[in-house]
């Protein structure tokens, strides 16, 4: 269950140094470097499909590659035919 | 349906199958199909909280066999007529449009979903999400004028994506074999949180705090301080590009 989890608490079981030749600050990060691993949490509009809006901020990102966390939104015919019928956008 | 969705960026994407595990927060508008009192529509909730049985939809992308999901909250905000405002907490996986339609049906009047918007996902909440505007506001900046704060500030480290997993942090030394797909040597970890039981997913991160790869357990967390050798963790996905920290291995 992922809803619900024990306050952690970090213990050190042995002593050990970093060393910043390589690497880097996970939160101090370059934005060339968060272009690739980052994540954008977006609101995304009603209308456009998932897959449109991710597209969109691929393109104003200049990337050729992203994903997104989970459909919002019934695909194929259902939703065509739901459309047809109601005013209101669907989703599952 | 609107609100909160990840977008991953490129390497990232790697972190699909944990975001997916995390649970979601909806709220929307549904619509009775007859007339039901007050306190017939709260009992119903109760009885739609909690383990619940759940068939996919018809037009899914998973096998349409029963399967049971949680239901951690639902509450009904408002009713008006025949519609009202309901808040969800569900386990990921759980179809909100069959819920509100079986409820519908155990109320014996019939129920469709009008609206729904998802305003949390996993550790990722809407009041912190940007709307696609902001991103192209915040892109053109960046782009356009040489002025990147706003897009840096909108960018979050992919860390966040699985802040609520437990992590090791292991040292300089053994980065570059995770990243390679090796399995974690106790020997190889220097902190870790507390507690982690045999089997949960964990996180494996440098000292600094970049995560390396995700993995699942071997040993729970007393026996990783107190032992000496052995295997911690299994690697499941690496995340962290190899040859970023040096090989320390012959």
């Amino acid at each position: 269950m992922t809803e619900v989890r024990v306050k952690k608490s970090t213990t050190v079981r042995e002593e050990a140094e970093t060393s910043w030749e390589y690497g880097e600050d996970p939160f101090n990060r370059s934005l060339e470097r968060l272009l690739k691993v980052g994540v954008i949490n977006l609101d995304k509009p009603r209308g456009p499909t998932s897959h449109d809006v991710v597209s969109t901020v691929k393109r104003v990102l200049k990337l050729d590659k992203a994903g997104h966390s989970g459909t919002l939104e019934v695909t194929g015919k259902s939703r065509r035919v739901r459309r047809s019928h109601s005013a209101f956008a669907v989703s599952h | 349906m609107s609100g909160v969705l990840i977008v991953l960026l490129p390497s990232a994407t790697k972190l699909v199958k944990y975001l997916h595990a995390l649970g979601k927060e909806y709220v929307g508008i549904a619509e009775l199909h007859g007339g039901v009192s007050p306190d017939s529509l709260l009992e119903a909730t109760k009885q739609f909280t909690g383990e619940i049985y759940q068939r996919p939809p018809l037009r899914s992308s998973v096998s349409r066999r029963l399967r049971t999901r949680e239901v951690y909250e639902f509450d009904v905000l408002e009713l008006k007529d025949r519609r009202f405002l309901f808040k969800v907490k569900t386990e990921s996986g759980t179809y909100i449009r069959k819920l509100i339609h079986d409820l519908g049906i155990y109320l014996g009047v019939g129920a469709h979903m009008v609206e729904l918007r998802r305003t949390s996902d996993g550790p990722f909440a809407e009041d912190s999400s940007f709307n696609l505007l902001e991103v192209a506001a915040a892109a053109y900046r960046h782009f356009e004028c040489g002025d990147s704060k706003l897009l840096k500030e909108l960018i979050r480290p992919m860390e966040e994506v699985i802040r609520d997993f437990p992590s090791v942090y292991i040292k300089d030394s053994a980065v570059a074999a995770v990243c390679y797909g090796a399995s974690l040597a106790v020997g190889g970890i220097s902190k870790l949180d507390v507690p982690i039981s045999k089997g949960d997913v964990v996180a494996i991160k440098s000292l600094k705090g970049e995560l390396v790869a995700m993995g699942r357990s071997l040993m729970d967390s007393k026996t990783m301080l107190s032992s000496e050798e052995g295997l911690a963790v299994v690697t499941e996905r690496v995340v962290m590009e190899r040859d970023i920290y040096p090989k320390q291995w012959s």
